[in-house]
């Protein structure tokens, strides 16, 4: 059985920094929106997914006690930056199998808690005890792209350019103003070859959505456009202590092909994408992945403004996780909102003009041994 | 039943004591895999018929960077060996060494204070 699926609601807040706040205060709020926007009763409502990498246990229970949606399933997921968009996989697979009508799905995390600097790791894995973190995982993947590629690491600065473009035009993005090829370059030293504002910022995030079937869409009715989930596929990444590439992203191309293969939906069809732009690097090696270019002419669409609001395929319209954000557990689900909002034509100064079909992708990371220990995408389609 | 402890135990590779973990991975006598960090069971085919093996002593510098937060001319990367491993290392040299450049295995560390493993760039190739 495989039943019509339909985002009914969204719900983000600002990402930035709200010391003062629980995740709970935090996300309820957000929650609320997306119920609100949908339109469902407390009644519609099966099942509840919920994320949250640092937040602490149950984070659902805290979250949606507080809007009465208890008895009901309340599925905590956990993948790292993948987490909340494994939660709209898993509540899109359960309504499209006829075994919910309605779900809720909210990803929340609140990295000011935690200081400044990279984010933890598993402290029992291999890499994190040796100093391994993200940006040097990222960074060097960036060297090795350079070496193979022949690209200065000031090139990479124009991702940067790109995105706080986009983020001085969306009111939602934690970063709302742009800089300069210059103020990036000088920026300070992260991990080489990156600097402070090639890497997305540390803040605090919520997301949320309702989905539902085509059954409770038509019994609600509502005055947005339809958006349709057209399909979603999650991996983990492969296991492998040997050398391989760093310049190909081995699950992010499995995920897109998969993707494209379930949806019949091509790479020339996308008009809009939100990918995982968590450092400079990622953004180039994900054109790549996706078959928006060619293995190593991803700077060449870069500088096409193909991905610029404007351009034909705009990647990042939100600022993407440098500008918007990144608060871990709550970006998969604030890109699915982005991208609802945007095929609804709601997006204001950021709108992607006619965009009709439009994906989203995350990675979750930080594993010794595998690229990315998840990656999660999802189709959209008005 | 619990599973058998390769001699020396491969937790040692993992644990923060104050001995160095051994350069070393763990080969799977059934189809001849290694894995690294060592583990007691084969992720090829679950044998459980596994003991540590030297590493090679001479690698390949497949990427690199700097430690965050420290010295940026502390330089680190991945070293592909020829046993079809790739370790994380701190790299002895202070000038930026270049990908695919030959490096050589100095010594390990107690693990808690950055990479354990710690190699020579060779000075020929890095030119």
């Amino acid at each position: 059985m495989s039943e019509p699926v339909y985002v009914l609601g969204t719900g983000i807040r600002r990402f930035g920094k709200y010391t003062d706040l629980t995740h709970k205060q935090f996300a309820v709020p957000v929650v609320l929106e997306a119920l609100r926007e949908s339109g469902v009763s407390h009644a519609d409502i099966d099942v509840a997914y919920s994320s949250s990498v640092f937040g602490g246990s149950m984070m659902g229970q805290q979250i949606m006690g507080q809007l009465g949606l208890t008895g009901i399933p309340i599925i905590n997921v956990e993948d790292a930056c993948s987490s909340s968009a494994l939660g709209v996989h898993e509540a899109a697979a359960r309504i499209a199998e006829g075994r919910a009508e309605a779900a809720v799905v909210v990803g929340v995390d609140m990295l000011s808690k935690l200081g400044r600097g990279a984010l933890p790791l598993n402290g029992e894995d291999w890499d994190a005890i040796n100093g391994l973190n993200m940006p040097i995982l990222y960074a060097m993947r960036a060297q090795r792209y350079m070496h193979e590629h022949g690209i200065k690491a000031s090139d990479l600065s124009e991702i940067t350019v790109k995105a706080r473009a986009h983020g001085a035009l969306n009111p939602l993005a934690q970063f709302q103003t742009p800089v300069t090829r210059e103020e990036v370059d000088a920026s300070r030293d992260i991990a080489d070859p990156f600097r402070l504002l090639h890497c997305c910022p540390t803040g605090d995030g919520a997301a949320a959505v309702v989905l539902g079937s085509e059954r409770i869409m038509k019994k609600i009715g509502g005055n947005l456009p339809a958006v349709q989930v057209a399909g979603t596929v999650l991996h983990s990444g492969e296991y492998e202590p040997g050398p391989s590439s760093m310049t190909t992203s081995h699950v992010s191309t499995k995920s897109a092909q998969d993707l494209y293969d379930l949806t019949g939906i091509s790479p020339t069809d996308i008009d809009v994408a939100e990918l995982h732009d968590s450092f400079a690097i990622a953004e180039l090696v994900y054109y790549e992945a996706f078959q928006f270019c060619k293995p190593g002419d991803a700077l060449s669409l870069l500088r096409s403004g193909e991905t610029s609001l404007g351009g034909s395929r705009v990647v990042n319209p939100s600022g993407g996780l440098i500008s918007r954000g990144h608060p871990v557990a709550a970006s998969g689900v604030a890109q699915i909102a982005e991208i609802t909002r945007q095929l609804q034509g709601r997006s204001g100064a950021h709108q992607v003009e006619g965009a009709r079909v439009g994906l989203t992708h995350v990675t979750g990371g930080g594993v010794s041994n595998f690229e990315h220990g998840a990656c999660a995408v999802t189709m959209l389609k008005r | 039943m619990p599973l058998p402890d390769l001699n020396p135990p491969a937790a040692s590779a993992e644990a923060p004591e104050s001995t160095p973990p051994p350069y070393a991975c763990s080969h799977c006598h059934d189809c001849g895999y290694n894995n690294f960090p060592p583990a007691d069971v084969c992720p090829k085919c679950w044998s459980e018929s596994t003991t540590l093996q030297d590493l090679s002593r001479e690698g390949i510098l497949y990427s690199f960077s700097t430690l965050v937060g420290r010295d940026s001319s502390q330089f680190v990367g991945y070293v592909d060996l020829p046993d079809k491993i790739r370790v994380f290392g701190l790299l002895t040299t202070t000038d930026r060494p270049d990908c695919g450049t030959p490096v050589s295995f100095v010594e390990a560390r107690p693990v808690g204070n950055g990479p354990c493993f710690v190699f020579d760039v060779s000075p020929t190739q890095e030119a």
